[in-house]
């Protein structure tokens, strides 16, 4: 059994200018000791998605309006507010985006490490805090004693980074929700905490929701990997495979355009001309039409479903290493077209 | 921390001089004296009485004089005038002028700690029930008791505070008569005068809590107490309060100021001996001592009080630094 | 073609033609405009701006027009006669006893009572609001008190818009010592207790060595009351021009080699402005609520003239526990409440609209 598994999850905002599809039929899985990754352009439903598993949404304007979340036996989005506080934190931990606003600026780093552990455990205040400098030397953050009692604005982005990892990880979570956990740091930190989280999950067997539009991190990191665009899912598989062969137009571009990346020349595009569309106006169709080179006057009448993409079987064929028994699912109807462009020169 | 009280102590010591000076001149500036009441006095004993005060020196010898413990007669600087009183930088502000078998300090000493329990008493009502209406109100916005505090803090506002004094009197004391009119001693007769001087300044804490707070609620690092397991009300009480709490703080500043002038009105109303009467009467009386007294009380305790209001203020956040500001 | 096609059109002209200098000052002419436009949309979509305006209006016209009303006169004394009740309009519309008993009045507002007299000859209106003590009309005397209260508040408004607003924008542009000097006295003046200035001013100001008072009491009034209320105001003005010019876009402007006078009218003057606008309204209502406490320490205007303040003071002392006369405060207070509500409104709307914070 996974995991988490995540079923057709849909979430609406409601705006001052009328109802916002977040993200529509979202499904997801992660194994123990499994890092999947969410990738997409800011706006397309990443943190939205992260935030839902554990009802962290802002009450009131947004609503789920559909989905399952199964963790442990439980369906989360069925929990009483009581139940979801014992999963939050101690079960499924998030290290939330932008480590500046994330903290609580009127309590000490140690206060607020050491408050994420007694929730959770009957332990007194000292017990928590030797865990806590343990947590924070686990994450890197030199001359820990001292940290705990430095405030937030006392520290480095990198040090509330990790900070704020140290305090999801304290309380040895199954599951970590890290939402862009690296964007504030410079490169050799961002590999420092990416050996961690690596480390953490070969040790506990830690499950790690990865969302980012690193794809260099992606690569190097990640088991798997999903890429959303405008609140939906278009592509996933493992890492290899999709990067080797995307079969997806979007997920094709994004891998075009990040430029550190090895990518046979005949696919190289250019980056990704034209804007996302109007969350509030959400075309028929596929959402990503309007953007797609490929795209045919049927894709923007019916909204492409989840599906095995075509033509994996030849592009192995044609010397592309790809494991044909994973699973792999593409929201395209020119998927083929797509996945021919993998491996076409070599 | 030391730096910031040692400067502000030198701050107090320019301030307070500041303060007494334009106190002395203002008060002499104004036309008539002590003794140009309504009694007309004999010429020959008024002169023996303005020899008694000093009022026949040279002002600048009568604000030395007022001033500090320098033994000042008539005759030069230094003389053997034992009746003299010490002065202020000596704590000693000599006999009321008014009221001529009283001292100052006795007066003071004696009405004082009246109309500072009434004070305290109506700052720490306007507290409670400023902070526990705001969060009421922010554990669910627009909610029908959310609405009424708005209703009532917006309401708070807008009268003076005997307005609101004899409108709690017509209810709590002659229709429902639970609490006494006026009277001082028991603690049942600060009730009345506590609450109606607390009210406004609660409407006005209640506001800006609620507004504080809502705003601390929308904050990132709420979202992450949130994702720790942390519940609602610790939430709202732990650390979304503490973010509402600066603004609050920062606001008993003016607010100690206000109950100070506010417990004029409501120690008249209620007939409280508290040091109000005073305030009023020694300047429209010209009664140079109790005046002086009055003011160097009143601007003491608003200076120690923003004091303690900016030091409560690094305490709960760290990110001041008072060294910087001092 | 709309209004706004016909701008882009224009702009796109001049473009053309390569006057690229001509469309950023036009550009610059624009943008403060469309931000008080932008705000006055704002403030027109809230229904309670909308009524408070409305209010405020037809208070301000009442008040001003108060002797060529119906009233009865807000002086004329009657001894020996119980405080009356209010009675509704339907049940006591009116008299014809109408006496024009009057303090000393200015020459327009004198031409109006003789206008009203010829308009509504001895007419009256009914104690609709009760009478007083002394037989007076509540309901007169609360919208001659308006005048007083609303004049105070109107001038105190200007006063710490003048001293307060220069004072502040005079420390906050010179800064150093100059500012340092400018703040520290009025963090001066904020220790001394304004009631001593306020009996200072007026024991001054009323009889100069027992002669002829060389201003009426209403005026030293306005004046006393100005003087003490304008502190605040330098406070927040300097904090914002503080702000301003450690702004990215002051600094931004001062590197393209903008001059100080030209930063100072396109950028500092337009947004300390809205700063300027939000106080005053907000401090209207704290110098009405002034003016009353002053009016209950007995300082205040003298009678047979009223205020609001006065009023209320008049109605807190009759209340007794035999005989409670609630509607000597109730009309007062409550006329009180109303405007004070009115204006508070106002200002936050206003705050809300021009999105102005105010600087620590």
């Amino acid at each position: 059994m996974s995991l988490i598994d995540v079923r057709h999850l849909r979430v609406r905002f409601e705006t001052e200018r009328g109802p916002l599809q977040a993200i529509e039929h979202v499904s997801l899985r992660i194994e123990r000791g499994e890092m999947l990754a969410l990738v997409g352009e800011s706006g397309s439903g990443k943190s939205v998605c992260a935030q839902a598993l554990l009802s962290l949404l802002p009450r009131g304007r947004a609503v789920v309006e559909t989905g399952e979340v199964w963790f442990e036996g439980r369906d989360l989005l069925t929990l009483s507010e009581r139940e979801l506080r014992s999963v939050r934190g101690a079960r499924i931990a998030l290290v939330p985006q932008d480590p500046g606003a994330s903290l609580h600026p009127l309590f000490t780093i140690g206060e607020q490490i050491v408050e994420a552990l007694r929730l959770h455990q009957p332990i007194s205040r000292d017990e928590a805090r030797a865990l806590a400098e343990q947590a924070l030397v686990e994450v890197g953050v030199p001359a820990a004693r001292e940290r705990l009692d430095a405030y937030p604005h006392e520290l480095s982005g990198g040090l509330r980074q990790r900070a704020l990892i140290a305090m999801a990880i304290a309380p040895r979570p199954q599951l970590l929700l890290a939402d862009e956990p690296t964007t504030a740091l410079d490169v050799t930190v961002q590999a420092q905490i990416m050996e961690l989280l690596a480390e953490l999950r070969r040790t506990r067997e830690l499950g790690v929701l990865f969302i980012t539009h690193d794809l260099g991190l992606v690569a190097n990191y990640a088991d798997r990997v999903s890429v959303m665009y405008a609140g939906s899912i278009v592509e996933s598989g493992p890492t290899r495979d999709v990067f080797r062969a995307p079969a997806h137009p979007y997920t094709l571009g994004l891998l075009a355009s990040a430029a550190s990346l090895e990518l046979d020349a005949a696919a190289r595009l250019e980056s990704i001309g034209g804007l996302p569309p109007d969350p509030l106006a959400l075309p028929p169709g596929c959402a990503f039409a309007a953007r797609c080179a490929l795209a045919e006057p049927s894709c923007s009448r019916a909204r492409p479903p989840l599906l095995p993409p075509l033509g994996l079987r030849q592009a192995r064929e044609r010397g592309v290493e790809l494991d044909l028994t994973a699973e792999r699912r593409v929201a395209c109807f020119e998927s083929e077209r797509v996945v021919a462009r993998a491996g076409a020169s070599s | 921390m030391a730096r910031f009280l040692l400067r502000r102590a030198l701050w107090f010591v320019v301030t307070s001089w500041a303060v007494i000076t334009i106190a002395f001149f203002v008060l002499r500036a104004a036309p008539g004296g002590p003794f140009s009441g309504e009694r007309k006095l004999h010429p020959t004993v008024e002169a023996a009485l303005r020899a008694q005060y000093h009022l026949d020196w040279p002002l600048w010898k009568q604000y030395l004089h007022t001033l500090g413990p320098l033994n000042l007669d008539e005759r030069g600087l230094f003389g053997d005038a034992s009746d003299v009183f010490g002065g202020v930088l000596a704590l000693d502000f000599g006999p009321s002028m008014q009221h001529r078998d009283v001292s100052v300090n006795d007066a003071l000493a004696q009405s004082l700690p009246i109309s500072i329990a009434l004070g305290g008493l109506a700052l720490a009502i306007a507290l409670v029930l400023g902070l526990s209406a705001a969060l009421i109100s922010a554990h669910a916005p627009n909610s029908r008791f959310d609405r009424l505090v708005r209703i009532l803090s917006a309401s708070g506002l807008v009268l003076p505070n005997f307005v609101i004094a004899s409108l709690l009197v017509l209810v709590f004391a002659f229709w429902i008569p639970i609490a006494p009119v006026a009277g001082w001693g028991a603690p049942r007769h600060m009730l009345l005068p506590a609450v109606s001087l607390a009210l406004p300044f609660a409407a006005y804490i209640a506001r800006l809590a609620r507004a504080g707070l809502l705003e601390t609620l929308s904050k990132d690092y709420i979202r992450t107490a949130r994702a720790k397991g942390a519940s609602e009300a610790r939430i709202l009480w732990r650390h979304a309060l503490r973010g509402a709490l600066t603004p609050v703080v920062s606001y008993l500043g003016p607010a100690a100021a206000g109950v100070l002038t506010g417990s004029l009105v409501i120690e008249r109303i209620f007939a409280i001996p508290g040091a109000g009467t005073h305030f009023v009467a020694s300047a429209l009386n010209r009664d140079y001592t109790m005046a002086m007294g009055v003011t160097v009380v009143y601007a003491v305790m608003v200076f120690g009080f923003n004091t303690a209001v900016d030091v409560a203020y690094t305490l709960l956040d760290p990110r001041l630094d008072l060294e910087r500001e001092a | 073609m709309s209004a706004e096609e016909q701008q882009k059109q224009q702009r796109r002209a001049w473009f053309a033609d390569g006057e690229f200098e001509l469309a950023l000052v036009q550009i610059e002419r624009e943008r403060p405009q469309s931000l008080w436009r932008a705000a006055r949309e704002r403030l027109k979509r809230r229904a309670s701006v909308r009524w408070s305006l409305r209010f405020l209006l037809v208070l301000c016209s009442l008040s001003f027009l108060a002797p060529l009303l119906p009233l009865p006169s807000p002086a004329a004394i009657e001894l020996a006669s119980e405080p009356q009740p209010p009675q509704l309009p339907w049940i006591a519309p009116g008299d014809f006893d109408f006496e024009p008993e009057y303090w000393e009045l200015n020459a327009l507002d004198a031409q109006m009572v003789s206008l009203r007299t010829r308009l509504f000859g001895k007419w009256r209106t009914g104690p609709w609001l009760g009478t007083d003590a002394l037989g007076r009309d509540v309901l007169a005397r609360v919208v001659w008190g308006s005048r007083t209260s609303l004049l105070v508040a109107l001038c105190a408004a200007l006063t710490s818009l003048v001293i307060g607003a220069s004072w502040g924008a005079v420390a906050g542009l010179s800064g150093g010592r100059v500012d340092n000097l400018l703040m520290r006295i009025v963090d001066v003046l904020f220790a001394v207790p304004t009631i001593f200035l306020v009996i200072f001013l007026l024991s001054v100001l009323d009889a100069p060595g027992g002669g002829e008072p060389r201003l009426s009491r209403e005026q030293i009034f306005f004046l006393v009351v100005g003087a003490v209320s304008w502190l605040s105001m330098a406070r927040v003005v300097r904090g914002q021009v503080l702000e301003l010019e450690r702004s990215a876009f002051v600094e931004a402007a001062r590197a393209a080699g903008a001059s100080t006078p030209w930063i100072l009218a396109r950028h500092i003057l337009p947004n300390v402005l809205g700063l300027v606008v939000v106080n005053l309204t907000l401090t209207l209502p704290s110098v009405i609520l002034y003016e009353a406490f002053l009016s209950f320490l007995g300082l205040g205007v003298e009678p047979p003239r009223v205020s609001w303040g006065l009023l209320a003071a008049e109605g807190a002392e009759a209340l007794n526990p035999l005989e409670s006369y609630a509607w000597l405060v109730l009309a007062p207070g409550g006329a009180m409440a109303a405007t004070l509500l009115a204006l508070s409104t106002l200002g936050d709307g206003l705050r809300d609209a021009l999105s102005v914070t105010e600087p620590r």
